[in-house]
């Protein structure tokens, strides 16, 4: 059963057309991977599918389309590319990850908008506190220890958690994180990918991650779809791996940076 | 020394003083936060344009002063959302065009005299009892609107795009703010007058957040610091004799230059235990 589906979505910016023609659909407990360079318009493929930015063509999340899947939006949890936050900013990280109750109590409210899905999931439905909520979270990013830390003296990797750890309050159905390996070195890199698997193999949940290294990509992701302002490719790993024409397609800039990679090692 | 209490115009006084304080420390945090720090200043001058306009067609002149700026305010939140134009311009353009407009519109109706001056500096000491009505509901209204929606402020505080994304509606809360921060400075105006107005909603939350904790203690220990200013600048100005908004905001400058001093030296003191005990590090 599919979760998102996107038709013919175009998006056009300051007489610029940003995306055209996008058709995908995402099914339940798929870990989806976009993958394009830079500049393809996967932010905007994001935005346009949370309703932060204009658009032409049909979003459907949970069957609810356009303006309709706005009450919808709750359900879902996003983790943007970028997000800073001034280190005098006075809020500890217990403090910013509980603004996830928000998501958590609209969604308890409104459970029925999803029920024909099935996804009763009986986090939600339980009467767990919210205290515990908020603590579940912390613990499941690491982040336990740090809770009383302001959040703005964090380092980019627990930034990055302390944001997973406030979607993951609610335990959405549906993620949606855009380049979150970007910033991170490779230790932060290889946690956030388990921590990912294991949203994806123990709670369900589906994951939509834009990312332009392919590598990491590829290990996480169960489908690929490659975007460069159209929709180049959209099938199973396996598949993806073995298309000519996509590779070609994956834009030259990358696979010249992973061929100097490999040159820079060899000599 | 005591004995001060027993006079009407000065329990009127704190009374009033305690009110607007709070409501200013505690709406002025979401102000800071959100970078509108100066917003205070440019209400405070649109308003000048209503005060003038009360004077000019005899009405009463808060009254008119609540309009302007409340227009200004919700045009502030329209402008940021649908232009691309930078907080900081648009206050700049606001803070100079109420001055204008009221000069222009007090020498029309010749009457650039005393009156203004209360506005200017603010009246607390004469405050009148029908005042106090209007201040306490304003005050109160505000106070607990803001204890009432402090979450979903905060969240749209720190990220708009996720607030919205989360079901809050946050193009009516940006509204919403705006009222209750035209309401506010308007009744601040009483206490401190139109060019310290600002003074009531910045420097509490600056001395709050710089002592390090929490969105929730700095939330409860802001409102606590302009009290005590406020208090104790009517204190020693009924004693001295001095000017007593002036005298509130001495206080509150105090107030964060003794927290400033006080982080330094307890600062020093960290560092000086890591010198003599084994790794210096810098968090």
């Amino acid at each position: 059963m599919s979760i998102l589906d996107i038709n013919t979505l175009r998006v056009v910016r300051n007489g610029i057309t940003i995306l055209d023609g996008i058709d995908l659909s995402v099914d339940e407990s798929d870990i989806l991977g976009i993958l394009g360079p830079n500049g393809a318009g996967k932010t905007t493929l994001f935005r346009a599918i949370l309703a932060l930015e204009k658009y032409y063509g049909y979003v459907s999340i949970f069957n609810y389309t356009n303006e309709d899947r706005v009450k919808i939006l709750p359900f879902v949890g996003y983790i943007p590319q970028r997000f800073s936050i001034d280190s005098n900013f006075p809020i500890t990280v217990k403090e910013y990850v509980s603004t996830g109750l928000t998501a958590l109590k609209y969604m308890r409210k409104n459970s029925a908008l999803i029920r024909e899905y099935g996804l009763s999931n009986s986090y939600r439905n339980s009467s767990k506190s919210d205290e515990s909520a908020v603590i579940e979270a912390l613990n499941t990013v690491g982040l336990i220890d740090l809770k009383d830390r302001r959040l703005g003296v964090l380092s980019g990797g627990e930034l990055q958690r302390a944001m997973l750890a406030k979607v993951l309050v609610s335990r959405p159905p549906l993620l949606i994180l855009d380049e979150p390996f970007t910033a991170l070195d490779a230790e932060s890199q290889s946690m956030l990918y388990e921590l990912l698997k294991m949203l994806n193999e123990d709670m369900h949940i589906t994951i939509l991650i834009a990312a332009h290294d392919l590598m990491l990509l590829m290990r996480l992701a169960k489908s690929i779809a490659c975007i460069n302002k159209r929709l180049y490719f959209h099938g199973s790993k396996d598949e993806c791996l073995s298309n000519d024409l996509l590779l070609k397609f994956y834009s030259e800039s990358a696979m010249h940076m992973h061929m100097k990679e490999h040159n820079m090692a060899s000599e | 020394m005591f004995d001060i209490l027993t006079y009407g115009f000065i329990q009127r006084a704190f009374l009033t003083g305690v009110i607007i304080g709070v409501a200013c420390s505690m709406l002025g945090l979401f102000l800071v936060l959100r970078r509108y720090s100066l917003l205070g200043d440019a209400l405070a001058h649109t308003a000048l344009t209503g005060i003038a306009m009360g004077i000019f067609l005899n009405l009463y002149p808060l009254l008119t002063a609540l309009v302007t700026s409340t227009l200004a305010s919700l045009g502030i939140a329209k402008l940021r959302s649908s232009i691309k134009i930078q907080g900081d311009v648009l206050i700049a353009i606001l803070l100079i065009a109420g001055v204008a407009s009221a000069i222009v519109l007090l020498s029309i109706s010749k009457s650039m005299n005393v009156s203004i001056l209360s506005y200017l500096f603010g009246s607390i000491l004469l405050i009148s009892n029908e005042d106090i009505l209007v201040v306490l509901i304003a005050g109160l209204v505000v106070i607990a609107s803001i204890i009432v929606y402090r979450d979903k402020l905060l969240h749209i505080t720190i990220d708009e795009d996720q607030a919205r994304i989360s079901g809050i509606n946050v193009g009516m809360m940006n509204y919403f703010f705006m009222v209750l921060a035209s309401i506010i400075i308007i009744i601040a105006i009483r206490l401190v007058g139109i060019l310290l107005v600002s003074s009531l909603i910045v420097l509490p939350n600056i001395a709050a957040m710089m002592l390090g904790a929490g969105f929730k203690r700095t939330l409860l220990v802001s409102p606590c610091i302009a009290v005590a200013s406020v208090i104790m600048g009517i204190l020693i100005s009924y004693n001295l004799d001095i000017a007593v908004s002036g005298m509130i905001v001495m206080m509150n400058l105090i107030i964060i230059t003794s927290i400033v001093m006080y982080t330094k030296v307890r600062s020093k003191g960290k560092s000086k235990g890591n010198y003599n005990g084994m790794i210096v590090k810098q968090v």
